[in-house]
C-alpha cells in the first residue's frame, strides 16, 4: 500500500515537474516572439501570460505537495525554508516594482548636464495633459539652410540627435504624461512606427509629412508645435574646423524644448506682407517676375509653422493704381471680375453678328427668288444687294433713278457661300470666348471671397486694411525699388506711396503693440525726374522716422560696382551695362562701433542685436560658400537713433545694437547712384571739419548699416487724449526691398527671414544664443606617448597576467 | 569574526593559486585594453569624430559583455560547486561558523577579487583627465560595475551551491545572468516612452551602463535591483547550504 502510495506520488512530482518546465519553455518561446518579431500587442502576452499560470499553477501544486509531505519527511524546518524562500521572492518583486514607479536619478556630471533646470522642472511638473515630443528624423543637414553638408554636419547630427533624445527623455523622466518617440525615416519599420504614432492625430500626421528637415514635434491633444533640432544645439562649424578640427557645439539651452512644451497650445503666428502688387507678395511663384516675389519667403516661414498671405494694397486697372486693401483671392478675383465682364460682352457681341448673318444665310437658302426679289435688289452700278425700300428711298432723296437688277439664282449661290465663310470665324471666335468665361467663372468660383462683398461695402480704406490686419502678428512692407542703376532697372517710388488712410492703419497697428518690417530700398529717382515726395520721404517712411530710425536718402554702392558704370572721357562716359558686377556679401559679424560715423565711431557699443547674434551663429554653421551667398545690390543705409516723440532729431550716432546687417565695408553712400553721360558716381568724401564729415547723412566709406531692429517707444502724439500712450512695438528696418525676394532664397537669407521674424514676435527664445560651448574631450599624444599608452596600459596587463599564471603554473607543476 | 575573515583570506587567496584567476585577468584585462585603445584613438582623433564619454565607449560593446557575462560564472564556478564535488562541503560545515558566515566569506572572497580585476583600469583615468574628461561619470561607472558584478557573483554563487560539477555550476550561472543580458541588445526599435522599453529597460543592464553609469547618472531602480537580487541570491545560497542538514 505503502509501496503505491509513494509510486503514485513519485509519478504526481513527475508530472508536474514536467508541467513546469513545459510552461517554463512556452514562457521562453512568448518572450523569443516578443523580442524578435514584436508581437508584444498580438499573440506573445497571450503566450507568456498562459505560461505565467501554467508555472504558478504548478508551483502552487508543488507547494501543496510539500506541505502534505512536510510532516511525513522532511518536517517543520523544510516548510519553514519553503515559506521563508517565498516570502524573499516576494519582496524581492515587491521591492523592485516600488523601486521600478518611485525612483530618484542622481545626475554626477560636473555641469550637470542631465538636469533641467529647476524653474523648468518646476513649471513642467505643473503640466497635466500629456504630451508626446516625436524626435522626427528625416537626416537632413543639422542647419537645415545647408545646401552643402560635410563631414561636420554628418557628426553633429550624430551628436545632437543623442543629446536631443537625452533632454527629451528628462522630460520623460517627470513623469508617465510625457512620453518620447523616435521617428527615423532610416530604421527599420518606420511606415509602421508614423502610422501608429500618427493614428488618431491628423494634426502630427500633417505636421510630419510637411516636414522637410530633423524637427521636433510637440504634441498634446490636438495641438502640434514644432521645433529644429539646431534651436537646441548649433553647429558651430568655423569653430569647429580650427586647431584639430574638433567638433563644436553650441548649446542653447532646455529652454526652447520647455517653452514649446508649455505653450502647446499656442497658435500658428500669422505673417501678413503689405504689397502693391500681387507680383510682389508670397504666393508669386510663377512666371517670370517670379524673383521679385516672396515664395522663398513663404516656403521657409510655412515650413517653421508660421501662417502666410498677402495684403494688396493696390488695386491695377488701365489707369493709375488705386488703392485698395485685398486679398490675394480677392485680387484674384476682382481681376478674373473684370475679365469675365469683357468677356460675357465681346460672347454677346459675337452672338449677335452670328445671330443676323445666320439669318440671312438661312433666307437666301430657303427663301424662292420671287420671294426675295420683292425685298432686295441688286445695285448694277456698286454690284451690291440691298433692301428695295432703302433703293427706293435714296431715288427719292437724290431725284433719279438708281439702275437695278433682280437677283438670280448664281447671285443667291454666290451669297450663301459668302455668308457661310462669314459665320465659320464668327462661329469660332464666339466659342472660344465662351469657353474662357466660363472657365473664368468657374476660376472665381474655385477663390476664396466670402469676405469681399462685405469689403466692398465698406468704402473707408482704413477700417478695412485695421480688419484684414486684426488677425495678423506681424506685418512686413517691402519696397523693392532700385535693381540695377545701370540699366535703369527699378520700381519708381511713386507707385509705393499709400493713402493716408492705409498708412493709419498701420500705425494702429504699431499702436497696439503689434511688430512691423519695413523692407524700404532706396528712394533716388533717375536723373530728370524729381519727385519731392521720394526726396524727402512719403507718409510712410515718416512714420518710420517718427518711431526713432533715419531712412537715408542715399544708395549704397560697392567698389566693385565702379567698372560697370563705365569709363569716362573727355566729355562722355562709355556706360558697360553687361559687366558682371561682383557684390561683396552683407556682414554679419563686425568690430564695435562699425558703421558709426567720425572717429568716434571706433569706440562703439560692444552689445550686439539678438538677430546680429542669431545670423553670425548659424553662418557659423554654414560652410564659407553657402555664408557668402547673401548679397543685396543697391542698399541704403538705415538707422536707429532713439525711440520717443523727438526721435534721433539732431543725432549722428545710431544704436549699435540694434544693427543686425551690414554692407561690405567696400562700398560708399551715394546720393546720385545713377550713372550718366556727365557724372559716374563715385566717392566724394566730404571737407574735413565740415558737418557733413560727421554726420550720418555725410559721403564716406563702408561699412553701413542695412538691417536694424529695435522695440520702440510708441510716440505718444500718435495716440488720442482717450488712447493708453506708452506702447512699445519691435520694428525692424532692412534697407532694401528684395531682402527677402526670390523663388529660392540662400541658406543666409532663410535664417535672415526665420530670425528676424521670430524676434519680431518676441520669440526670442528661437533666437541663436553664443551658449555655452561643447566639443568632444581630446588627446594631444605624441608618438611616444602612444607608445608608453599601449605598452603599460593595453598589452602590458594581461601579458603581465599571463606571465604571472605561467609561474603559478610552474610552480604548481613544480609540486 | 577571525574565523571568517581567515575563510575569506582563504578563499581570496585560492584564486591566486589557480591559473584560471590568471586566464579571466588577462583576457579581461586585454578586452578592456582593447577598448581603451580604441577609446584614445578617439580621444586623439583630428576632425569631427570623437567620444563624449570615455567610458560609455568601452563598455557599450558586444565582446565587452560576452566577456563580463564569463567572469562571475567563471570566478564563482568552484566556490561551492568543488567543496560538494570533491566532498569537503560538510567538513566546511562542521566549522565554528555559521551557515551565512560561510556564504559571506565565500562571497566577500570572490567579490573582493572581482574588484581587483578592476583595479588596473584606475590607470586609465590619469590619460581621460588629461584630454579633459570629466572623471565624476567614472565614479558612478565603478558603482554600477560593483553593484553588477556583485549581482552576476551572487547568482553565481548560489548555482554553485546547488550542483557538483563546476562546469554546470559556470553554465548555469551563464544561463541565468544571461537574462539580465541579453535583454540590453533586443528590440533596439523600441521606443524609450513605451513601458515594454521601461520594463526591459529595467532588467537590462548593458543598458544600464550605455545611458546611465557611464554617464554619470544614477538610478535607484538599478541600484535596487542589483542589491535586491544579490541579497535574494545570497539568501538562497544560505538556504542552500542549510538545506543539506535536514535533507
Amino acid at each position: 500500500m505503502a509501496l503505491s502510495n509513494l509510486t503514485k506520488n513519485t509519478a504526481r512530482h513527475f508530472w508536474v515537474r514536467v508541467a513546469g518546465l513545459t510552461g517554463l519553455l512556452i514562457a521562453v518561446a512568448g518572450v523569443a516572439l516578443w523580442a524578435t518579431a514584436g508581437l508584444w500587442v498580438g499573440i506573445a502576452p497571450v503566450i507568456i501570460g498562459g505560461a505565467v499560470a501554467l508555472i504558478v499553477l504548478v508551483m502552487e501544486m508543488a507547494a501543496a505537495a510539500a506541505a502534505g509531505g512536510t510532516v511525513m519527511r522532511r518536517g517543520a524546518v523544510s516548510s519553514n525554508a519553503a515559506g521563508q524562500i517565498a516570502l524573499a521572492a516576494l519582496l524581492l518583486v515587491l521591492v523592485n516594482l516600488f523601486s521600478f514607479t518611485h525612483y530618484l536619478r542622481f545626475d554626477w556630471t560636473g555641469d550637470g548636464q542631465f538636469t533641467l533646470p529647476a524653474d523648468l522642472r518646476e513649471q513642467l511638473a505643473q503640466l497635466r495633459d500629456e504630451t508626446r515630443i516625436v524626435v522626427f528624423l528625416p537626416h537632413t543637414p543639422i542647419n537645415p539652410q545647408a545646401t552643402h553638408p560635410d563631414n561636420y554636419d554628418a557628426a553633429a547630427e550624430a551628436q545632437i540627435v543623442e543629446k536631443v533624445r537625452d533632454l527629451a527623455e528628462q522630460f520623460q523622466e517627470l513623469g508617465p504624461r510625457f512620453r518620447v518617440d523616435v521617428l527615423d525615416v532610416k530604421a527599420k519599420g518606420y511606415s509602421d512606427k508614423l502610422a501608429e504614432l500618427t493614428k488618431g492625430s491628423p494634426q502630427l500626421a500633417e505636421a510630419i509629412s510637411s516636414a522637410k528637415e530633423n524637427t521636433i514635434f510637440i504634441q498634446s491633444g490636438d495641438h502640434v508645435q514644432r521645433l529644429g533640432l539646431q534651436d537646441i544645439y548649433q553647429l558651430d562649424k568655423e569653430e569647429s574646423k580650427k586647431g584639430g578640427g574638433n567638433l563644436v557645439l553650441r548649446y542653447q539651452g532646455a529652454h526652447p524644448l520647455a517653452n514649446k512644451v508649455l505653450n502647446v497650445e499656442e497658435k500658428r503666428p500669422r505673417v501678413a506682407v503689405g504689397v502693391i502688387h500681387e507680383v510682389l507678395g508670397f504666393d508669386n511663384n510663377e512666371g517670370i517676375n517670379r524673383n521679385l516675389g516672396m515664395s522663398g519667403a513663404k516656403k521657409v516661414l510655412t515650413g517653421h509653422g508660421f501662417e502666410v498671405r498677402d495684403i494688396i494694397l493696390k488695386k491695377w486697372g488701365d489707369g493709375e493704381p488705386e488703392p485698395a486693401v485685398l486679398t490675394r483671392d480677392e485680387n484674384k478675383y476682382e481681376e478674373l471680375e473684370d475679365r469675365h465682364a469683357r468677356l460675357e460682352t465681346s460672347v454677346k457681341d459675337y452672338q449677335k453678328d452670328y445671330d443676323e448673318i445666320n439669318a440671312s444665310l438661312k433666307k437666301f437658302k430657303t427663301s424662292s427668288l420671287d420671294d426675295l426679289n420683292k425685298e432686295l435688289c441688286i445695285v448694277v452700278e456698286e454690284g451690291v444687294l440691298v433692301p428695295k425700300k432703302e433703293v427706293e428711298a435714296a431715288e427719292k432723296k437724290i431725284g433719279k433713278k438708281i439702275e437695278t437688277m433682280p437677283l438670280e439664282e448664281k447671285h443667291r449661290e454666290l451669297l450663301v457661300r459668302n455668308l457661310s465663310v462669314q459665320l465659320v470665324p464668327i462661329e469660332l471666335a464666339l466659342k472660344r470666348e465662351t469657353q474662357e468665361r466660363d472657365a473664368t467663372a468657374s476660376q472665381m468660383k474655385g477663390l476664396n471671397v466670402e469676405n469681399l462683398h462685405e469689403q466692398r461695402r465698406i468704402t473707408d480704406l482704413h477700417a478695412k486694411l485695421n480688419r484684414s490686419l486684426a488677425d495678423a502678428d506681424l506685418l512686413i512692407v517691402p519696397r523693392l525699388t532700385l535693381v540695377n542703376v545701370v540699366r535703369g532697372l527699378g520700381i519708381p517710388m511713386q507707385v509705393y506711396r499709400l493713402d493716408p488712410a492705409q498708412i493709419s492703419a498701420i500705425k494702429d497697428f504699431i499702436k497696439a503693440g503689434k511688430p512691423v518690417l519695413f523692407c524700404l530700398g532706396p528712394t533716388n529717382e533717375p536723373p530728370g525726374r524729381f519727385d519731392p515726395e521720394a526726396a524727402m520721404g512719403d507718409a510712410l517712411e515718416q512714420v518710420v522716422n517718427q518711431l526713432g530710425f533715419r531712412l537715408s536718402r542715399e544708395t549704397i554702392l560697392f567698389n566693385s560696382e565702379v567698372k560697370s558704370f563705365g569709363q569716362r572721357r573727355p566729355g562722355i562716359v562709355i556706360l558697360d551695362p553687361g559687366e558682371k558686377v561682383e557684390i561683396p556679401p552683407t556682414l554679419f559679424d563686425w568690430e564695435p562701433g562699425a558703421g558709426q560715423p567720425g572717429i568716434l565711431g571706433k569706440t562703439g557699443d560692444k552689445k550686439t542685436s539678438p538677430v546680429a547674434t542669431s545670423l553670425r551663429i548659424a553662418a557659423r554653421s554654414l560652410s564659407s560658400d553657402e555664408e557668402s551667398q547673401f548679397r543685396l545690390r543697391h542698399p541704403r543705409p538705415v538707422y536707429y537713433v532713439g525711440s520717443g516723440d523727438r526721435a534721433g532729431e539732431g543725432k549722428d550716432r545710431f544704436v549699435d545694437s540694434s544693427v543686425f546687417m551690414m554692407s561690405a565695408a567696400e562700398s560708399w553712400n551715394e546720393p546720385q547712384p545713377y550713372p550718366t553721360a556727365k557724372r559716374v558716381p563715385h566717392y566724394e568724401p566730404p571737407k574735413p571739419g565740415t558737418s557733413a564729415a560727421d554726420s550720418l547723412e555725410g559721403e564716406r566709406r563702408g561699412p553701413f548699416p542695412i538691417a536694424v531692429a529695435a522695440e520702440v517707444a510708441v510716440p505718444k502724439s500718435w495716440f488720442s487724449d482717450k488712447e493708453l500712450a506708452g506702447t512699445r512695438a519691435r520694428i525692424g528696418v532692412i534697407g532694401h526691398g528684395g531682402a527677402f525676394s526670390g523663388d529660392e532664397l540662400s541658406p543666409t537669407q532663410k535664417q535672415l527671414v526665420l530670425d528676424t521674424s521670430n524676434w519680431l514676435l518676441g520669440r526670442d527664445d528661437l533666437l541663436a544664443r553664443e551658449g555655452a560651448l561643447w566639443q568632444f574631450p581630446r588627446l594631444d599624444l605624441s608618438s611616444l606617448g602612444k607608445v608608453l599608452i599601449f605598452l603599460f596600459l593595453v598589452v602590458g596587463p594581461p601579458a603581465l597576467s599571463v606571465f604571472l599564471g605561467a609561474i603559478v603554473f610552474l610552480v604548481r607543476r613544480m609540486r | 569574526m577571525r574565523a571568517t575573515l581567515s575563510l575569506v583570506r582563504r578563499e581570496f587567496s585560492a584564486y591566486f593559486l589557480s591559473p584560471i584567476a590568471y586566464v579571466v585577468f588577462a583576457v579581461f584585462l586585454a578586452v578592456l585594453g582593447y577598448r581603451f585603445n580604441e577609446t584614445v584613438a578617439q580621444l586623439s582623433e583630428r576632425g569631427p569624430e570623437g567620444v563624449s564619454f570615455p567610458f560609455q565607449f568601452m563598455l557599450t560593446d558586444t565582446w565587452f559583455w560576452l566577456v563580463f557575462l564569463f567572469i562571475p560564472a567563471l570566478l564563482t564556478m568552484r566556490l561551492l560547486a568543488e567543496e560538494r564535488g570533491s566532498g569537503t562541503l560538510e567538513m566546511l560545515l562542521t566549522v565554528p561558523l555559521r551557515d551565512w558566515q560561510i556564504v559571506a566569506s565565500k562571497y566577500a572572497a570572490c567579490f573582493a577579487f572581482y574588484l581587483l580585476l578592476w583595479v588596473p583600469t584606475l590607470f586609465y583615468l590619469p590619460v581621460l583627465a588629461a584630454a579633459g574628461v570629466d572623471l565624476r561619470p567614472a565614479l558612478s561607472c565603478y558603482l554600477g560595475l560593483a553593484l553588477a558584478g556583485g549581482m552576476f557573483l551572487a547568482i553565481g554563487l548560489f548555482v554553485s551551491s546547488l550542483v557538483r560539477s563546476q562546469m554546470v555550476a559556470a553554465l548555469l550561472s551563464l544561463a541565468l545572468s544571461l537574462v539580465f543580458v541579453i535583454a540590453g541588445f533586443w528590440r533596439s526599435d523600441l521606443d524609450t516612452g513605451t513601458f515594454a522599453y521601461r520594463a526591459k529597460a529595467f532588467f537590462a543592464v548593458p543598458l544600464h551602463f550605455e545611458r546611465s553609469f557611464s554617464r554619470g547618472i544614477v538610478d535607484t531602480r538599478q541600484i535596487v535591483l542589483y542589491l535586491s537580487v544579490t541579497v535574494f541570491c545570497l539568501f538562497l545560497t544560505v538556504r542552500s547550504l542549510e538545506s543539506r542538514r535536514w535533507r
